[in-house]
């Protein structure tokens, strides 16, 4: 008893004196409070170039405030979800667990987001999502939640109408994963389509996951649609691209952003060639200019994604409004975050009464060229 | 018959080949070892990754691009390599429950199923992402308004050719009724000469390298492959075999027939059918074991006392 007593006080004793040494030296210094921003999106799986990307323009934003004269020493935690909710979750308990971390932006796929909402707004830690665009995400109006990307109601719709205007196409058959993002996919789509005079075919949601749908798209040959919509994102778009062309059905493919990435073309070879998808404008303003210029500067290993503006934004944003109201009032911040006016790569930033951003989409047509993405001339 | 028909037909007899040459190799383990080898489609699916590495390997040496030549190549290697990882496997876990339950080495294969797929993870680069693998053969022949790839031919072609094959060396070459007096009674057939480790290792060996063909063919029938496709692919071999009736080889062609039948069916008749597949034909799994516990064709099991 005495023994361990002893120990323990000489313990104390010695970590007392280690940091009575330490102070004045971090005084010496600079004397930054350290804080904690925390990020989660799918590094790994399917979804991972996505994640990647905004991964780091993520760091960048954190890189660039230290650099600068932030008031505080901002650290970055990335946490993986796999595009998974069950992992998802696992995440965000890290983060709302860590006293250290302040804030955090996240999530690619809707359902993932769906799952960790909630623990972010049990903890009161403010959250903006960079990516996922289901609109169930904003429509709960969890005071913490916010989000900087359109939801996929802002992609479909003007989709629906060059569906049935440019391209012409009078029947439509919708393949969709079963998940939250796919269904709101093929509901949102359904409504807007028939809504512009045409008309669904057929609608087929297939679990993710699916490796074959040739039994599918036989039935889609057979019924004589006009055009696939696929509302599921980019494994499943690559495979379902590449036996459609297999199986010798020879029509259009169209979606949103779910898929309008590199590693769709990757994975769907030849065959990715004339796939279209709607995807917000490139706006350009100096300071999207700034941010390309400093991204490649910056010597990441993974290229640029979509997203990385979105997730660049999101960091801005939190590190903005912890500058102004500090870190101890989770509510004033997640406050702030909702009442701001952020300009930035985005343009002017502004939330509505649920969170959701107010910048207004454009939207074009992305087809594959060439074994690229390129911008369908009007 | 309209070319909707002929070509459900087709994606079913592609289908059922693939899921049979799995079905194969947990059969004629089952058969021989009283093993249930859950990881054997862990096991199948390391044949693809092994076929995309060494293509690569052969593009940097010796051929100049990617040639048939270097695919075929690569295939044969993939295919022996994952036969002996069968081998491996067995020697490394599962002889060490040749006496104990079977129950045991089912628990024991589960949990080497994960091993190989975060191997597979670790190892290969980037191995948690999904990797495009190549049409083995790209030619499609058009008949009228069918479009039949002429690999779905060849995949149909090389399981029955595999079916013959494992028919003939089971029932008419020396090693065959080796395997066969192992299965029957270990003792005894070491009291004949026998070496039943041998055996056992030469089992493992056909099982793996025969499910290795159907890896490769349902990575390139998806046209990607991804470290955990073993889940789903030995599910559903399992499935099929159990249908069938375990340690019955015309069992699992018969059950592979009939949960690919499904699977295909249901996609093709019900409006959202799709999202009801595997739920149909587990329900299948289900509904043949309550009728009917050791499979349509299966021998009844008899507890060992």
């Amino acid at each position: 008893m005495l023994n361990t007593l002893n120990r323990r006080s000489l313990l104390a004793a010695l970590a007392l004196s280690a940091s009575v040494a330490l102070v004045p030296a971090g005084a010496g210094a600079q004397d930054k409070q350290k804080i904690k921003l925390g990020f989660i999106g799918p590094i790994s799986g399917g979804n991972a170039q996505q994640g990647l990307g905004a991964k780091n323009g993520f760091l960048l934003a954190i890189d660039q405030a230290n650099a600068d004269d932030y008031p505080y020493e901002v650290e970055g935690v990335v946490l993986d979800d796999a595009s998974d909710p069950q992992t998802g979750v696992g995440a965000a308990l890290k983060l709302v667990n860590d006293p250290e971390v302040v804030a955090a932006i996240g999530h690619w796929n809707s359902p993932v987001a769906l799952a960790t909402i909630p623990v972010f707004n049990r903890a009161q830690m403010p959250f903006i999502v960079w990516g996922a665009i289901s609109p169930k995400i904003t429509d709960q109006n969890l005071p913490e939640v916010t989000r900087v990307t359109p939801t996929l109601l802002a992609e479909n719709l003007p989709l629906a109408h060059w569906a049935a205007s440019d391209l012409g196409a009078k029947k439509i058959a919708i393949v969709s994963d079963t998940s939250d993002y796919g269904t709101g996919n093929a509901d949102a789509f359904t409504q807007f389509f028939t809504d512009a005079g045409g008309a669904i075919d057929s609608t087929d949601l297939l679990p993710v996951g699916t490796t074959d749908f040739r039994a599918v798209l036989t039935k889609i040959k057979d019924a004589g649609a006009d055009a696939i919509y696929f509302g599921g994102v980019i494994t499943e778009a690559g495979i379902l691209r590449k036996q459609e062309e297999e199986i010798g059905l020879d029509i259009p493919m169209i979606g949103i952003s779910g898929f309008y990435d590199p590693e769709f073309i990757k994975l769907a070879g030849d065959a990715a060639e004339g796939t279209m998808v709607s995807y917000p404008a490139a706006q350009s303003n100096p300071r999207l200019d700034q941010m390309h210029a400093d991204y490649d500067a910056h010597g990441f290993a993974e290229p640029e994604s979509p997203y990385t503006k979105y997730a660049y934004e999101a960091t801005n944003i939190l590190l903005t409004a912890i500058r102004e109201v500090g870190i101890d009032d989770k509510v004033a911040l997640a406050k702030a975050i909702r009442g701001m006016s952020h300009e930035g790569v985005l343009g002017t930033t502004t939330f509505d009464a649920n969170g959701q951003t107010e910048i207004p989409v454009e939207v074009e047509i992305k087809v594959v060229k060439g074994g690229e993405w390129v911008t369908l001339d009007k | 018959m309209d070319a909707f028909v002929m070509q459900n037909l087709m994606n079913w007899l592609v289908l059922s080949s693939i899921y049979a040459l799995v079905a194969l190799g947990f059969s004629l383990l089952f058969g021989v070892l009283n093993v249930i080898h859950f990881s054997h489609g862990d096991v199948s699916i390391v044949a693809p990754f092994v076929v995309l590495a060494t293509v690569q390997a052969l593009i940097a040496t010796a051929f100049p691009a990617a040639t048939p030549g270097a695919l075929v190549l690569a295939c044969a290697a993939a295919i022996v390599v994952v036969g002996l990882i069968g081998v491996l496997a067995d020697w490394l876990v599962i002889r060490r429950f040749r006496n104990a339950p079977a129950m045991m080495a089912l628990v024991a294969t589960v949990a080497l199923g994960t091993v190989i797929r975060e191997l597979i993870r670790m190892i290969y680069p980037q191995g948690s992402n999904p990797k495009p693998f190549p049409n083995l053969i790209e030619t499609r022949l058009m008949i009228g308004d069918l479009t039949v790839p002429v690999f779905s031919l060849f995949v149909i072609a090389v399981s029955v050719l595999m079916m013959i094959v494992l028919y003939v060396v089971m029932r008419h070459t020396p090693l065959g009724m080796r395997i066969r007096a192992v299965a029957e009674d270990r003792n005894i057939a070491r009291l004949m000469a026998i070496s039943p480790s041998r055996i056992y290792a030469a089992t493992f060996f056909i099982a793996s390298a025969v499910g290795a063909i159907g890896g490769i063919f349902y990575a390139s029938y998806a046209g990607v492959v991804r470290f955990d496709f073993g889940i789903q692919l030995g599910l559903i071999g399992f499935s099929a075999a159990v249908i069938g009736g375990l340690g019955s080889m015309q069992g699992a062609i018969l059950g592979s027939l009939l949960i690919a039948g499904i699977d295909t069916l249901v996609q093709a008749t019900m409006a959202e059918g799709a999202s009801y597949r595997l739920v149909f034909a587990f329900l299948l799994v289900i509904f043949v074991l309550v009728l009917k516990p050791s499979g349509i064709l299966g021998r009844t099991v008899m507890e060992k006392v």
